[in-house]
């Protein structure tokens, strides 16, 4: 089959200009074009709004300068790092669903997390027959035909980690220290 | 090559770019990601650009924590973090530029802000501020598009229909001062989102809006509100718009609201016993914001709660919570900014409370309803078939706003109302309607016509006895009647006016909202203060060379609106060929405007 699709792709690549685009375009992604990632095309639809990757050797990691955001906008650390034997359920929630809405919003803009199956949890599905296992857990059977989805699975649609200009020195703070000037 | 329209929203508390391709059979409009600071040491490239200005200090400068590495040296940061650290540093934050630039009683290039701040810190104008807000949109434009400058681009800027000529010429100057075109378009922000609309409906606006229809534009920004009427009219077979009337610029908005909620939370705060500090309440005042869509949700849970977190390390154990009811918040903000009223009710005019620190003309009255019944009456929107609502501006994200708005207005005018478009993306709208309209034009799309907002006078000393001690009598002639359109140019029939050659000739210059039925030359003898409204004055001096030979030259007025929408007053002599182009005294407003 693929290479009957191979044979089609490049004649129509040869007499037609903008399936030529197109096939470039699909080649270029790194992404697999499918059904399941309609976002992700879309974000290769339009390369000319992202800003251009630069080139310089980063001083600090992509992870730290998430936590440092996640930090800084929805204060996760101060959440994870507090004890929490101290308090009762209620007084814990309320300040979790604060620095949850907080998180979302901030993972939402540089991650664009989406679920990855289109069916709801619950519904009944056909197994890809050649998914990946990142793509496709199977449980109970190792084979099959159909399932009921157990979990939709996520996906993020574009990678915007904010870009850090620090000095290596600086890069392991995620939080700096705050003090009130009397 | 120019390849793009630019549609860029300067907003009081956010502005957006939006784009999209000119050669294109349907616009596919875009954001644009503006590099910004989002911490010390870290960018990021958001989809909009928070309305902050933060002067950082020379330590600050010194260590280059604000250097951006694709973008040039600012003075000050503008974005994300400004917004965020306003609240710990008011004294070091720019915000609401643009309500200052539409302030008569500043003068608007003196560098004066941030308002009231300690000598150490550097201050810019009005206009410099807004400056930098458009310099880093056409610098975030810039990097993205090396090989298409923004100059060659087809750039439309947009500003409050109640901006005055002399707030337009100003966001001109800044606009020009950070890199726009020379030809860009001033558009009017409500008709930004009326063209917002129509590139949503395509071609079914003509089923939406019939002959003798209104359009209600209201736009309830974070700081601002703006009105605006829409005449759906017929002209050889061919369904067109007309803007037949602007209401005043009033100062009050979706952070009134949140401010409101705020203090009610604190209220409830303290009858369970719990008192806020200074930095609680500013948290609080951040998730009374977060908190306030989904309290405005038409049905959802009868209580939610409004959570301060704890301060420093201590998250949970300081975090205090209060349960407040749906009910009474949405009673407490529609009542309070969006009441049911009558036809006749008024904005009240009393002295405002609180506020005036800031240095702002905050609005008295903050029911935004009986400013629209106000402004309905003005305009006697009741010649119409139909009225239809179009809503504008992130606080008509709470749907219990826009049901409000919708009954209030049914109220007002004893019929109901039509509700326009489903609302989407009411953050984004005005830049993209204005990226829109700049593809309309060169496409030749449906265009709303409209001309001036306003009717503009001149003041003339009568040349009566002069009384020692009393200035002499001073009447206003018409120099631009209200609709005046673009592109177009009217002589002024009045006397001659003899100018002083080398000695500057000063003109006081007023606006009428109301006024319609004055036509190019009439001339006012009185008139309210409530009527014309006094701008920045337009002064002229008259060169010695230039081949002038007498000392007096009698001119006479000509008025012209350029098709870019650019107001210019023209001095013609009346015994030659030549001209000169009177120029808007801003430095001098604030002497005029003051008793």
């Amino acid at each position: 089959m693929s290479i009957g699709v191979a044979f089609r792709a490049f004649f129509a690549a040869l007499f037609k200009r903008e399936v030529a685009d197109r096939i470039r375009e699909a080649l270029d992604s790194t992404q697999p074009a499918d059904s399941t990632a309609p976002a992700k095309l879309e974000q290769r639809h339009k390369p000319e709004t992202k800003p251009e990757s630069k080139p310089s050797t980063p001083t600090r990691s992509d992870a730290l300068t998430l936590l440092n955001t996640l930090q800084r906008e929805a204060r996760l650390l101060d959440l994870v790092y507090e004890p929490l034997d101290q308090f009762q359920d209620a007084q814990i929630g309320a300040a979790a669903r604060e620095v949850l809405k907080d998180c979302r919003k901030t993972l939402g803009r540089m991650f664009d997390i989406k679920p990855l199956a289109e069916q709801e949890e619950g519904e009944v599905c056909n197994v890809p027959p050649t998914a990946s296992p990142n793509r496709v857990r199977l449980i109970g059977k190792s084979a099959g035909t159909s399932g009921t989805i157990t979990h939709r699975g996520w996906q993020a649609t574009c990678c915007e980690v904010p870009q850090w200009n620090g000095g290596r020195n600086e890069a392991w703070i995620l939080s700096p220290t705050e003090i009130e000037v009397n | 090559m120019r390849k793009y329209s630019i549609g860029i929203d300067l907003g009081t508390t956010n502005c957006v770019v939006a784009f999209t391709e000119l050669g294109v059979d349907r616009p596919a409009l875009q954001l644009l990601r503006v590099e910004q600071i989002t911490g010390p040491n870290q960018t990021e490239a958001l989809h909009s650009l928070a309305s902050f200005l933060y002067v950082p200090t020379p330590a600050e400068n010194s260590e280059g924590i604000f250097a951006m590495p694709d973008m040039p040296a600012y003075p000050t940061v503008a974005g994300t973090y400004a917004r965020k650290i306003s609240a710990d540093h008011p004294e070091r934050t720019i915000l609401a530029a643009k309500s200052w630039l539409c302030n008569a009683a500043v003068d608007r290039h003196a560098s004066i802000l941030p308002w009231q701040s300690p000598d150490e810190v550097n201050k810019f104008s009005p206009v410099t501020a807004s400056k930098f807000l458009l310099r880093q949109l056409v610098d975030a434009w810039t990097i993205q598009f090396p090989e298409h400058s923004l100059k060659e681009q087809l750039v439309t800027l947009t500003v409050p229909a109640s901006f005055d000529m002399a707030a337009r010429e100003l966001t001109r100057e800044a606009a020009l001062a950070a890199g726009l075109p020379s030809d860009f378009i001033l558009l009017e922000e409500p008709q930004a989102a009326v063209y917002h609309w129509l590139d949503k409906a395509g071609d079914s606006w003509r089923n939406a809006a019939k002959e003798h229809d209104c359009l209600l534009v209201c736009d309830v920004g974070g700081g601002t509100t703006d009105l605006t009427l829409v005449r759906v009219e017929q002209e050889q077979g061919e369904l067109t718009l007309r803007r037949i009337a602007v209401g005043n610029h009033l100062l009050v908005g979706g952070d009134n609201m949140d401010l409101a909620l705020a203090h009610f939370v604190a209220k409830k705060f303290a009858e369970q016993g719990t008192r806020l500090n200074p930095w609680q309440s500013i948290s609080l005042w951040h998730s009374c914001r977060r908190a306030k869509e989904s309290l405005l949700a038409i049905d959802g849970a009868e209580t939610e709660t409004i959570s301060v977190l704890g301060r420093g390390s201590k998250l949970i154990g300081g975090t205090v919570s209060v349960e407040v009811n749906r009910e009474e918040v949405q009673q407490l903000l529609l009542d309070g900014f969006f009441p049911i009223c009558e036809a006749d009710a008024r904005p009240s005019r009393g002295p405002n409370s609180g506020f005036h620190e800031l240095g702002l003309p905050f609005e008295p009255d903050s029911g935004i309803t009986r400013h629209v019944a106000s402004f309905l009456a003005e305009n006697s929107a009741n010649d119409y078939r139909q009225l239809h609502l179009l809503l504008n501006g992130g606080v008509f994200k709470g749907p219990a706003i826009q049901r409000r708005l919708n009954d209030a207005i049914s109220h007002i005018l004893g019929k109901p109302t039509q509700k326009l478009g489903d609302h989407e993306d009411l953050d984004n709208a005005v830049a993209r309607g204005a990226a829109y309209y700049g593809w309309a034009k060169h496409r030749g799309g449906v265009r709303i016509r409209g001309g001036t907002a306003r009717s503009y006078y001149v003041g003339i000393e009568t040349a009566g006895l002069a009384i020692p001690g009393m200035p002499r009598p001073l009447q206003a002639v018409c120099v631009v009647p209200f609709g005046m359109e673009e592109g177009s140019e009217l002589n002024v029939p009045s006397r001659e006016i003899g100018l002083v050659v080398g000695r500057p000739a000063k003109f006081r210059f007023f606006a009428a909202a109301h006024r319609q039925q004055d036509a190019v030359g009439t001339t006012l003898r009185e008139w309210d203060e409530d009527e014309l409204v006094e701008t920045a004055p337009l002064e002229l001096t008259l060169p010695t060379e230039d081949g002038i030979d007498e000392s007096v030259v009698p001119v006479k007025f000509q008025s012209r609106v350029s098709e870019l929408g650019v107001f210019e007053l023209w001095c013609k002599s009346t015994t030659g060929q030549q001209e000169w182009k009177l120029e808007f005294n801003v430095r001098d407003a604030v002497e005029a405007s003051s008793p």
